[in-house]
């Protein structure tokens, strides 16, 4: 006769036991979804934003923006009043950088810090001042004077960057959650860097800036930072290379190459010849 | 439903090898055909293989008990594993030669030769596996003298199947190969049995998805069902008693009893 009841207990045992493997299986392909999900959702944002990038064409306003300031002096102050269009485009920049915003690709900033304390300074290396052009002296003062006549405008624009970036969170392909960290750092210190620019206009800050910017493959805004810079100090050596650069990765190489001839005519500065090289015979794209 | 339906079903299943059990499967019946055909041929020896539970002892029954009547034949489902025991045992059944003392080889085919029959008699040797080495060359050497005709069963595991190739493949002669049954062999089975048995509402409560339950734990091998239905209806029988029937229904066989009987039988490890 069989004992039903240890049979039963039995039979329970094995049911339970013949689910287990099931139960893993179903909460591992759960986790799995979810993660697949999750990165799937990344990807297509980064590549959206790789397109949009791809598709993103420099203005034609920016040209006249960079073709006016290599200009001599005597034009710059017949042109003030003239120039009037212009700079509202300079200061439409931000409107313009705030739509593309929405889909640039972010960069891991590696500790950006250590770099920071590494690089040199040129901009405190002041060159002689009969070595600058005339002509340089005087138009980035006026284009900064402009400038600070809008501070709103930029702060609106850093508010706006900083808050995409904290929106979109894109992580890079090839970097962990670790970097995504990383760069949020680097995005609330370059703004943290931008507000104490604001207050002391210093170009090492405003440089500073430009070169984050530039590394992080926002080259309008690092244009802009170098535009800067250069009004505030123009024999900043390195601010001229990041400015020429910026212009060659906006596509405006034609921009880049008779900046950089100007300033190398009038500073001599090696490295800019160096950039200069590279950049006609398209070694540096 | 009576109470001695699910008895009655029970005692379908125990697992004894009786000829009228046998139950007529298309590729069963197919094979047994052949083996009847085989027997008919001028072969010393024919070769019945497959693993335990395929039903190779139930087709030397079923041989046996079908043509017993019209030649000679002796059916050993006990292996005889002395020799000499061997030899007298075949002597006297065949030839009526009571021999007292040892009966070895030599011996054995003079009392062949001074007794002649009118037909070849056929020797069914079940669980030939247990047979000694020597006792199966002596086997062989009978069979090549053509005066009896030997089938012999083998159990197909990897050291007997070496047996088999090494004993007989190169002198052969016929090898019929049994299998476990498929799925629809095995609905096909288990019905037939209950309903030779008049347990047609114990056949129907047999669907498709229970037998593929079933088929899940036995792999098909007959012993192993028959075993597994055995310890089924058993518990059917206490539940019926205990009043417990309506927990698990009557309509189908129920899942849970098939696996309590698996546990219990032991074909699945709980």
């Amino acid at each position: 006769m069989l004992d039903i009841n240890e049979l039963e207990q039995r039979w329970l045992r094995y049911k339970i036991k013949s689910y287990i493997p099931h139960g893993v299986i179903v909460i591992s392909l759960i986790v799995i979804i979810s993660i697949v999900v999750l990165f799937m959702g990344k990807m297509d944002t980064k590549e959206s934003v790789q397109v949009a990038q791809k598709k993103k064409q420099l203005p034609q306003k920016q040209q006249n923006i960079a073709q006016s300031k290599p200009k001599p002096t005597q034009q710059v102050t017949h042109n003030t009043i003239k120039k009037a269009p212009q700079k509202t485009q300079l200061h439409q920049e931000p409107v313009y950088t705030k739509q593309t915003q929405q889909k640039i690709v972010l960069q891991p900033s590696l500790g950006f810090m250590k770099n920071m304390q590494q690089s040199s300074l040129p901009y405190y290396e002041t060159s002689p001042l009969q070595n600058t052009p005339q002509t340089q002296m005087q138009q980035p003062t006026t284009r900064y004077q402009q400038l600070k006549q809008q501070p709103k405008l930029i702060q609106n624009e850093v508010v706006t960057s900083t808050q995409t970036v904290e929106e979109d969170k894109i992580i890079p392909e090839e970097e962990s959650k670790k970097i995504t960290i990383q760069r949020h750092n680097a995005r609330e210190d370059i703004a943290g860097v931008i507000k104490r620019f604001k207050k002391n206009n210093n170009p090492a800050l405003s440089l500073f800036v430009a070169k984050k910017y530039y590394e992080l493959g926002e080259y309008r805004k690092s244009y802009n930072y170098a535009l800067i810079t250069n009004q505030i100090n123009s024999n900043i050596e390195a601010s001229w290379l990041i400015f020429a650069k910026s212009l060659v990765k906006l596509g405006e190489k034609e921009m880049a190459i008779k900046t950089l001839t100007k300033y190398v005519q009038s500073s001599n500065s090696g490295n800019a010849r160096l950039l200069l090289n590279e950049i006609k015979q398209g070694k540096f794209r | 439903m009576s109470s001695s339906i699910f008895e009655s079903s029970k005692e379908v299943f125990v697992d004894v090898v009786n000829h009228k059990d046998y139950v007529q499967l298309d590729r069963v019946s197919t094979i047994y055909q052949s083996l009847k055909y085989s027997i008919k041929k001028p072969l010393k020896m024919i070769l019945l293989f497959g693993k335990p539970g395929t039903g190779k002892s139930m087709f030397l029954t079923k041989l046996y008990n079908d043509i017993s009547s019209t030649q000679p034949v002796y059916l050993y489902q006990t292996p005889i594993l002395d020799e000499s025991e061997f030899y007298k045992t075949l002597a006297q059944d065949i030839y009526g030669t009571k021999y007292m003392g040892e009966l070895n080889f030599t011996q054995f085919m003079k009392i062949v030769e001074n007794n002649s029959l009118d037909s070849i008699p056929i020797v069914l040797l079940d669980e030939a596996q247990l047979y000694s080495d020597v006792l199966m060359e002596k086997i062989r050497l009978l069979s090549d003298t053509r005066t009896i005709k030997f089938v012999i069963t083998l159990h197909k595991t990897e050291k007997e199947d070496l047996i088999a190739k090494e004993h007989f493949q190169t002198r052969i002669w016929e090898t019929i190969e049994l299998e476990n049954s498929s799925l629809a062999e095995l609905k096909i089975y288990i019905q037939k049995k209950l309903m030779k048995a008049n347990c047609f509402d114990t056949a129907n409560m047999f669907t498709n998805k229970t037998v593929q339950k079933i088929y899940k734990f036995t792999n098909g091998n007959y012993r192993d069902t028959n075993k597994l239905l055995y310890t089924l209806f058993e518990i059917y029988t206490i539940y019926e008693k205990d009043h417990k029937l309506s927990s698990i229904g009557t309509s189908q066989i129920s899942t849970k009893i098939i696996e309590m009987a698996a546990i219990h039988t032991g074909l699945v490890d709980a």
